[in-house]
């Protein structure tokens, strides 16, 4: 540096004036240190909060829900296999008749509009091998009357052939049986009408117009037609007069069953409602059914508790504060009803014991099981509710309350008492009896109830 | 790529035998991520819904929702924070259905109100202070304040505007102000 020009350095810096912050501004600083150091404390609070534990029994509780959801998820996962697997089942039947019927009905169908009379069979309508036979039965079943009946639709689908010869079976008609389907007729019913069976044969003369509905096309042939008719259609014969194959069908039912269960304390009405499907045979049928089981358990139950009420004050420095508080011990008596719901599920089968014209008894037998639907706890209820409202403390607590289980499995037998209201629509009245393989209630850790017996009372549609 | 880094560090391989054992439903798996978390979790269900019993409920339906979306989980985050924030709607829906939470659209107030603590304030009684809030302060001030959640997260979260998140956090202040003032005093 110029040592000569430092001098006036110095002199500038001298003359130019000085500036002094204003009065407040350490003020400022130090607030704004103040604000910055109380966020960094708040800051650290706020990370210092305390922390809380939740109570040692919650985990038992969402492993509980959990093991329901699985169960829940399995039941209804099986449910719904066994549900499709019968319809499946029921598909494949119902394809597999249409379908013989589909490959036949052409050839009823001729015989149904052609009007056949004695020498003008249409040979070409007649299957090769039976064309050598035709030729014997011929003269054999001169007077063999055939009526048709279409009730599906006129040119189509035949719905039954009726073979009705003026005397008893001879050896031709029952030659003739080998290739016709026969059917017999029952008076008292009008041909439009499902056909009920009868021990005697009705001479087809005697099929009055009035008898035979609209959609019912008689004719007479003295044609042997064994070879038009073949035996995939249904086939009947005087002496098992059973139609099996019609026989086989789709129902739909409803039931309620009330069932007893001893809780430990009485009895508890279990409500079991369910809807049945069924598919029937002669004299077996496969039923399924999806229903909600329930009941209400009334409870009675006490409760004590301590109401904690604070005393209020001023204190030394003249602030409001809570001195102390006030304990009111309280003794309470409770009623209450809980309401407890089941998913049901049950696969059985039935036997046909015997039928007597619109009366039939089964025997039936099945499993089952139940899963839990709700929690209802209505203890566990009040006492949050007094905790509530009063900030109290609950001391203790009698009741007497069996356990409901989350599954429960069960095994079914009944009588099936069936009566036919109208064609396709059925009452049925079953007792039940119930063995429980693993029970709906317990009580320390003991089954409550393991065998019941209830009336099953319901309405079934046959499709 | 995070991903396979994580492998190879402790903590986050813990973690994902974890999650993976939740995804088989294996049960022990989800007894231990349960006991990891639960503390945590139910003291932010607690502090949200201010009641203990609601905050078991709340613990339980998370952490039942936890297990059931387990494999929904894709390590983008930390399994804490997402799991927080199962607990953090869970718990917000248990407060609306057993209290009306309303929000009022206050002005938009710039949210620099400074709370002023002495060292020596105990943590549980500006907890009860923060606490004393109402269910509308008390949400937006810890979401952001102490859970961390940015005012736009909270605004999401609440179904609210991030101007009336912002105006809560300042009034939800402004009253924790006063109460730790009379508090202190």
């Amino acid at each position: 540096m110029d040592e000569t020009k430092k001098p006036s350095v110095n002199r500038l810096s001298e003359q130019l004036p000085t500036h002094a912050p204003d009065q407040g501004s350490w003020q400022r600083i130090s607030a704004k240190l103040d604000l910055l150091d109380a966020e960094s404390v708040f800051s650290e609070k706020l990370a210092n909060l305390p922390v809380h534990s939740p109570d040692t029994g919650t985990w038992n509780t969402i492993l509980s829900r959990l093991n329901r959801a699985a169960y829940l998820k399995n039941g209804v996962r099986i449910a719904l296999s066994a549900a499709a697997g019968l319809l499946l089942f029921f598909t494949i039947s119902r394809f597999a008749n249409t379908n013989q019927s589909t490959i036949q009905a052409p050839k009823l169908a001729i015989q149904e509009n052609a009007a056949i009379t004695p020498g003008n069979t249409n040979q070409n309508e007649i299957p090769q091998q039976n064309q050598g036979q035709d030729s014997g039965n011929q003269k054999r079943a001169a007077d063999t009357k055939v009526a048709v009946k279409n009730l599906a639709a006129k040119t189509t689908k035949p719905d039954f052939v009726v073979v009705e010869t003026s005397s008893i079976l001879s050896e031709t008609e029952l030659a003739l049986n080998q290739n016709f389907n026969i059917i017999e007729i029952d008076t008292t019913y009008s041909l439009s009408q499902e056909l009920a069976y009868q021990e005697t044969w009705l001479p087809i003369e005697e099929i009055s117009s009035m008898d035979i509905g609209s959609d019912i096309s008689v004719m007479k042939q003295q044609q042997p037609v064994n070879a038009t008719v073949t035996q995939s259609v249904k086939y009947y014969t005087p002496e098992d007069p059973q139609d099996r194959k019609s026989n086989n069908h789709f129902g739909l039912g409803m039931y309620y069953l009330p069932e007893n269960i001893d809780n430990g304390d009485g009895n508890s009405v279990f409500h079991n409602v369910n809807l049945t499907a069924s598919y029937n045979k002669e004299k077996v049928r496969y039923n399924t059914s999806l229903g909600i089981a329930y009941n209400e358990e009334q409870l009675v139950f006490e409760m004590n508790y301590d109401i904690n009420t604070p005393v209020m004050g001023t204190g030394a420095d003249g602030q409001l504060d809570t001195l102390g508080y006030r304990v009111d011990k309280m003794e309470s008596q409770y009623e209450g009803t809980e309401k407890h719901q089941y998913f049901t599920y049950n696969l059985g089968l039935g036997r046909k014991l015997f039928s007597a014209g619109k009366f039939s008894t089964w025997i039936s037998a099945g499993a089952g099981f139940g899963i839990r639907l709700n929690d209802p706890d209505i203890i566990a209820t009040t006492e949050k509710s007094i905790k509530g409202q009063y900030n109290a403390q609950i001391t203790s607590v009698q009741a007497s309350k069996p356990e409901y289980n989350d599954v429960y499995v069960n095994f079914a037998t009944g009588i099936d008492l069936n009566y036919k209201l109208l064609k396709r629509l059925s009452f049925t009245f079953t007792p039940t009896s119930l063995w429980y393989f693993k029970p709906v209630l317990t009580k320390d850790n003991q089954p409550t109830d393991e065998l019941t017996l209830g009336f099953k009372t319901g309405m079934k549609f046959d499709f | 790529m995070r991903n396979v880094v994580r492998l190879f560090t402790g903590k986050s391989e813990v973690e994902r035998e974890l999650v993976l054992g939740c995804t088989r439903n294996d049960r022990i798996a989800q007894r231990d991520l349960y006991h990891k978390y639960c503390d945590a979790m139910f003291t932010i269900a607690y502090r949200i819904v201010n009641n203990r019993d609601d905050a078991h409920d709340v613990l339980q339906d998370a952490f039942i929702q936890v297990f059931r979306d387990i494999g929904q989980y894709r390590f983008d985050s930390t399994l804490g924070a997402w799991i927080k924030t199962i607990v953090v709607r869970t718990s917000l829906r248990q407060l609306s259905k057993n209290r009306n939470l309303a929000f009022a659209d206050m002005d938009e107030t710039k949210s620099d109100e400074m709370i002023l603590i002495p060292d020596t304030l105990n943590s549980e009684y500006l907890e009860k202070a923060i606490l004393s809030l109402p269910d509308g302060y008390r949400t937006v001030f810890l979401l952001t304040e102490v859970e961390g959640y940015t005012h736009d997260e909270t605004a999401k979260m609440l179904g609210i505007s991030t101007g009336t998140s912002k105006s809560q956090l300042h009034h939800a202040k402004k009253m924790l102000k006063t109460r730790l003032s009379a508090l202190i005093d």
